[in-house]
């Protein structure tokens, strides 16, 4: 089944974010980000996802996982991701792109991925 | 590991009462770039030695708990049945044994249960004399997820760093105090006692553990119990005695107990009456006594080096 | 009279709080030493007693059949820890964020979840070369349920009041019988050898070696005592710490008085503040380097010093006068 989903889809990008749209500045942090926005890089379109992470007692790491993997993201570009959280992207084989900074915005983020 | 060229240190002792803070304060004198955070969340005392010159509070927001509406509540008593922490008696819910599971408030057939976030305390943000930022919290009693504050607190204190660099370039260093000290910056953390959750959050992305033992029995087991609990986090550390003159056969053991676990014994600290003197004057220990100020220089310098390399 | 439950607590560690609580569980007779600081049991560092019996504890977990599990998600939504993760092809569980309070598996439409026992510590029993009953609880290192295992070893304290501490087998703890006290201790056959026992009022005594601070362990520990006694020291660490201590104790309505420990007499706010707060001071001992060298080689200082026998004497008889006083409200 994991298999069949890598076949079927095409690549999805999620953000960590400080705000709803690509303007606004990358989020270094995973599993506390405010947003994720969710970027389809083959037609432009994306999605904002409020994150309610921030307002975990704990474990908002894996759940922040679990959020972007329903919504069909297949790579992640975030500062940095606890261990249980990469334990869990593994698992729906999500790739992490890490080490990004909180001075960029979202489709600056975008582009420095997509340029690599 | 480390954020914008910033060491994090913890000094964890364990047992209470060997002097780790007062050790901590001592050494958070020597270092003019630092910062300073109290992890002890459950009995801060810090602050009362660092007096610092301002403060500005933050509240923290604790788990949820439930409680019963006794005017809908029609007594089935089958909260009380599903509650695994004994938090539910006679139909009232108490709040210091109630973990925030919520199976009360979702079990409940009339509804009658509330399931609302509480505030689990404070944590203040302070400015010491020397203009350098210093960060401890007060957990309200009885509340659970003291590791969460300790997260937290620490999460404050690296932001303030971010902060802090990017106007740094207009802000100068205060002046250096002790010219024979090499510069570098710190996060200097005062480590709650133990070797539970909050002691687990304390030394999450630590570079170097100071664990501040003291020659008996009880400061030897539990050594070796915080020893064990280090290795398995990875975490690279040192050992102080302090009263190291107590019993020196006991210290031996300490000794023994390094070499063997291939810990570096960074130094030891003869039993002084001044360092309670100290804690009674309000003052920190190196302005009351110069041998022991030197002492623990020293002891600081080879720490560092250890850091370092 | 009946069974009392005395605690020892402080709010800032390394008071001599372990060497009061192991001294007046040698100096009472009929007494037990119950050690729940479980992150770093020490009192048998001083009792030396003889153990023979060790029990392990564990914490439940929910286990997922993934033949019968339909990945509806009920059971995410009922985790509060966020323990549970849904991968949509099966759920997932963290173990360290679980709590072990069975709504999964209670909530769980296909009766998919049952649940397993993972380890968190060892409840040791024994006696010391005088007869007394010694109990401690020690934490698994990395494990972070502290609470659930100061409960278990509380539960060992057997027909004590209510029954609230009544002891529940690991079997039991899942369907909650809560009048269960099949493996009650025998303790009634443990008899002092002390010939001034029969001056004393209580048939035994529990002396709790309650955890430092002010966390949900030291609440834990503490409840359900008859009295607590608060062990300070002459600092401003002390008193900032005893404040706090003394706060939770008024909260869960436990009566309680202060010892000060390594006394100094230089230090006057303590006295002030205990004053003001009309607090009883119970006793106070004099910083003295020869308790600190005795503590360090695993001696109680009471066993080299008969002064400061007789002053915890002393103490047992001013605990008894406010006990009575309790009883009589």
């Amino acid at each position: 089944m994991i298999a069949e989903l890598k076949n079927t889809n095409k690549e999805k990008i999620a953000f960590t974010s400080t705000g709803g749209s690509m303007e606004s500045l990358l989020s270094e942090q995973f599993g506390r980000c405010q947003y994720f926005i969710i970027v389809d890089p083959e037609t432009g379109k994306f999605e904002a996802i409020s994150n309610l992470g921030e307002q975990m007692q704990s474990g908002a790491g894996p759940k922040a996982a679990e959020l972007i993997h329903h919504h069909g993201a297949n790579v992640v570009v975030t500062g940095h991701v606890g261990d249980k959280a990469e334990e869990v992207l593994k698992r729906v084989n999500i790739k992490i792109a890490s080490g990004y900074k909180g001075n960029i915005k979202v489709k600056d983020a975008l582009t420095e991925y997509l340029s690599k | 590991m480390s954020d914008n060229g910033y060491k994090q240190i913890v000094i964890l002792s364990g047992k209470g009462g060997t002097g780790k803070t007062t050790i901590s304060a001592a050494f958070a004198s020597f270092e003019n770039d630092k910062v300073i955070v109290d992890c002890d969340v459950d009995a801060a005392n810090m602050h009362l030695m660092l007096k610092p010159k301002s403060e500005k509070s933050h509240e923290f927001s604790g788990g949820k708990k439930a409680a019963i509406n006794n005017e809908i509540c029609i007594q089935c008593g089958l909260c009380e049945t599903v509650c695994r922490f004994d938090a539910i008696n006679d139909f009232k819910i108490n709040h210091l044994k109630c973990e925030g599971c919520g199976f009360c408030f979702r079990v409940c057939p009339e509804s009658a249960i509330s399931f609302t976030p509480s505030i689990g305390g404070n944590y203040f943000e302070c400015e010491l004399e020397d203009d350098s930022k210093f960060f401890y919290a007060k957990l309200f009693p009885g509340q659970g997820n003291s590791g969460k504050l300790v997260s937290e607190i620490k999460k404050s204190a690296i932001n303030s760093i971010k902060e802090n660099s990017l106007q740094s370039s207009n802000k100068k260093i205060a002046s250096i105090n002790n010219p024979d000290v090499n510069g570098g910056k710190f996060i200097i953390v005062d480590g709650p006692p133990g070797i539970g959750c909050p002691v687990n959050a304390s030394i999450s992305k630590a570079d170097f553990a100071i664990l501040v033992t003291e020659p008996t029995l009880s400061g030897v087991h539990d050594l070796k119990r915080l020893v064990e609990l280090l290795n398995t986090f990875k975490i690279r550390m040192g050992i102080i005695i302090n009263k190291s003159d107590l019993n020196e056969s006991v210290a031996e053991q300490i000794k023994d107990h390094a070499t063997e676990k291939n810990i570096p014994l960074l130094g030891e600290i003869p039993f002084n009456t001044e360092f309670v003197k100290a804690l009674i004057e309000g003052k920190n220990i190196v302005e009351v006594d110069e041998s022991v100020k030197k002492d623990l220089l020293k002891i600081w310098e080879k720490t560092k080096s250890y850091i370092i390399n | 009279m009946k069974e009392v439950i005395l605690s020892i607590a402080s709010g800032k560690g390394g008071t001599g709080k372990t060497t009061i609580a192991a001294s007046l569980a040698s100096i009472i007779p009929n007494s037990a030493y119950i050690d729940c600081d479980v992150e770093e049991p020490n009192g048998h560092l001083l009792l030396k007693p003889k153990i023979n019996t060790e029990e392990f504890v564990s914490k439940l977990l929910p286990k997922i059949d993934p033949y019968k599990c339909t990945v509806c998600g009920k059971c995410v939504e009922v985790c509060e820890f966020n323990a549970l993760i849904n991968l949509k092809f099966e759920i997932t569980l963290i173990d360290e964020m679980c709590h072990g309070c069975g709504a999964c598996t209670y909530f769980c439409p296909g009766k998919a979840i049952t649940e397993i026992e993972k380890p968190i510590g060892v409840i040791r029993k024994g006696l010391t070369e005088h007869g007394i009953l010694f109990i401690d609880g020690l934490l698994n290192i990395g494990e972070v349920a502290a609470a659930p295992l100061i409960k278990a070893v509380k539960r060992k304290i057997a027909g004590s009041k209510n029954g609230q501490a009544g002891y529940f087998s690991k079997g039991e703890i899942s369907n909650r019988d809560k009048t269960s006290k099949q493996n009650e201790i025998s303790i009634s056959s443990i008899k002092s050898t002390d010939d001034i026992s029969q001056q004393y009022l209580f048939e035994k005594t529990y002396v709790i070696d309650s955890p430092p601070g002010t966390s949900c362990s030291m609440v834990e520990a503490v409840s359900d005592s008859d009295y607590c006694i608060l062990v300070t020291e002459s600092t401003p660490f002390g008193l900032n710490d005893l404040k706090l201590a003394m706060e939770v104790l008024k909260t869960i309505d436990i009566p309680f008085g202060v010892v000060i420990n390594k006394y100094d007499a230089s230090y006057i706010e303590m006295e002030k503040y205990l004053e003001e707060t009309k607090t009883d001071l119970l006793m106070k001992i004099p910083f003295d380097r020869k308790y600190a060298v005795a503590y360090s080689k695993g001696i109680l200082p009471i066993v080299l010093y008969p002064e400061l026998k007789n002053e915890f004497l002393g103490l047992f008889d001013t605990i008894k006068e406010k006990l009575m006083m309790v009883e009589n409200v």
